[in-house]
């Protein structure tokens, strides 16, 4: 097992999220049960972060805890140097059930709307912006359309086009693409690792597929669960912007497929 | 389309049938015609009634009442219920009096409502308010306490207060549920705009009904109630519209 210290990983520059001792664990006394065990985990600034795991290692439970939406039982978040109490629209969090994420009585330019309003953007401005942000994510053509009309895979775009419009320092994303097809998927992930080179967002994306994790990510870590802790953290060195085919190809992506596949199976 | 249309003229066919057997029952003097009038009486009747405009005012005073009492209704059951959902104590300290109060009979209420407002228009509001009110109620009710988790957790995210979650997720959540409480109300609205009329004798369809019937004018009597049954059907069918249209996006899928 691998283990490093995150922080010498990058510049000097602090990390734009650090999580110490982040522990989690539901019930009290015998049958407590510990989900999350004393988490310790950088992530720099502009980083592209993927997160992978047996199911039940809690990873989307972390990635709650980060979006602030649930409280740890021990250990502190800090995001750009500030304690994380609660949800925020800095740390913007994607939702794999897109079907139930979105608002279905909203048109889909009313659901991007939607975090325009909380950012307080004047009503006569909402529908240009919103539109703008449909355009970058293909999205025109089905602008006045509602969510329960579009097919999974747009539903999740307009998902990403929403996060998107409360312009996010920290983009969580909690399997985003797994329960979508596989040519969808893989657009998806193009499009994501472009608007996150593009906008510099720093994203925490969460997978249970290995693949998709070295794909998109610029590092790797590996949770092992029972309870859920970090086995892992690996560089992923593929020179970007990485291509489904070539990349898949790259010795160096096989060999990360093939040290992960080992680690997750040992667990 | 066509099967559609096959439908509708079955179902006109039905009820010209139904006044051709009614037509030929009086016909052959099955009954009194003191009693029960021929459909040519009776819509003699109605276009005597439409013509000097008493049928009008009629309409209108039963129209009223059972608007504003069903509006209140509505009002207080789409509130009431979205406290009692979203409120653990309000729902602790209300829960056994609306459970009691429940189960009375709307028709028992209008004695004290008398006594209260007197033969008014209010006291039917208030009657009126008082029996419409449940559907709604439970409606709203069960509408709001079956919000989405996960959109609770989109508002977070947003940043959204309280009253923001209430009327941007939480209402238009619960709104096709309330819509179903608010078609039952309108129902009863109208019977007890009927029968409130004719416990306190005010102005409107029901007390005419009544009246006609003491004065064994039946082509009036059953004027009145194919009025009603007119109004019944119309209320709802435009309730219907509105609500095809407010909650559009569930007919729309994939």
């Amino acid at each position: 097992m691998q283990s490093r210290s995150d922080a010498s990983a990058t510049t000097a520059k602090p990390p734009a999220l650090r999580m110490r001792n982040l522990s989690l664990s539901y019930g009290v006394g015998p049958s407590r049960k510990l989900i999350l065990d004393a988490i310790d985990l950088d992530v720099a600034e502009g980083e592209f972060l993927s997160i992978i795991g047996p199911s039940g290692c809690g990873k989307t439970t972390l990635l709650r805890l980060l979006a602030g939406l649930v409280p740890p039982s021990a250990g502190e978040i800090f995001f750009h140097e500030q304690p994380v109490t609660g949800p925020s629209r800095s740390r913007v969090i994607v939702f794999q059930d897109y079907g139930r994420a979105l608002l279905p009585w909203r048109k889909v330019w009313a659901n991007v709307a939607l975090a325009l309003e909380s950012r307080g953007i004047a009503r006569a401005e909402r529908r240009d912006r919103a539109y703008a942000l449909l355009e970058r994510m293909g999205l025109t053509a089905v602008g006045d359309y509602f969510p329960g009309q579009l097919s999974g895979g747009m539903q999740q775009r307009v998902q990403i086009a929403r996060a998107l419009a409360l312009e996010p320092q920290l983009l969580l994303m909690d399997e985003p693409f797994g329960a979508l097809d596989a040519m969808t998927r893989q657009a998806l992930q193009d499009e994501i690792a472009r608007l996150a080179l593009e906008q510099q967002i720093t994203v925490v994306f969460i997978t249970h597929d290995l693949e998709e994790a070295i794909y998109l990510g610029d590092r790797v870590v590996a949770l092992a669960a029972n309870p859920g802790r970090v086995a892992s953290s690996s560089e992923v060195d593929l020179p970007r912007p990485r291509n489904q085919l070539t990349t898949r190809e790259d010795p160096r992506f096989l060999a990360h497929r093939h040290r992960l596949f080992g680690l997750l199976m040992d667990h | 389309m066509r099967h559609s249309l096959i439908l509708r003229i079955f179902a006109l066919l039905f009820a010209a049938a139904l006044i051709a057997i009614w037509q030929l029952a009086t016909d052959a003097r099955l009954f009194s015609p003191v009693f029960f009038p021929s459909p040519l009486r009776t819509i003699t009747a109605l276009i005597d009634g439409a013509s000097r405009g008493t049928l009008w005012s009629a309409l209108a005073a039963t129209c009223l009442r059972m608007f504003y009492g069903w509006v209140l209704a509505s009002l207080l059951g789409i509130v009431l219920g979205a406290a009692i959902a979203r409120s653990g104590p309000i729902r602790a300290y209300l829960e056994p009096t609306l459970e009691f109060l429940r189960p009375l009979p709307a028709s028992a209420v209008i004695p004290p409502a008398i006594l209260f407002f007197g033969l008014s228009n209010e006291m039917t509001v208030a009657v009126i308010a008082f029996g419409a009110v449940w559907p709604v109620l439970l409606g709203s009710y069960h509408g709001f306490t079956n919000v989405e988790p996960r959109l609770e957790e989109v508002a977070a995210v947003h940043g959204m207060g309280a009253l923001e979650y209430l009327w941007k997720i939480a209402f238009p959540g619960a709104l096709p549920d309330i819509f179903a409480g608010i078609r039952v109300s309108l129902a009863i609205a109208l019977i007890l705009a009927v029968v409130t009329e004719m416990q306190a004798a005010l102005p409107g369809l029901g007390f005419n009904i009544l009246m006609a019937q003491r004065m064994f004018r039946s082509p009036e009597l059953y004027a009145g109630i194919i009025v009603l049954g007119g109004l019944g059907f119309l209320t709802n069918q435009a309730l219907l519209i509105a609500e095809r249209r407010l909650l559009r996006w569930r007919t729309l899928t994939r």
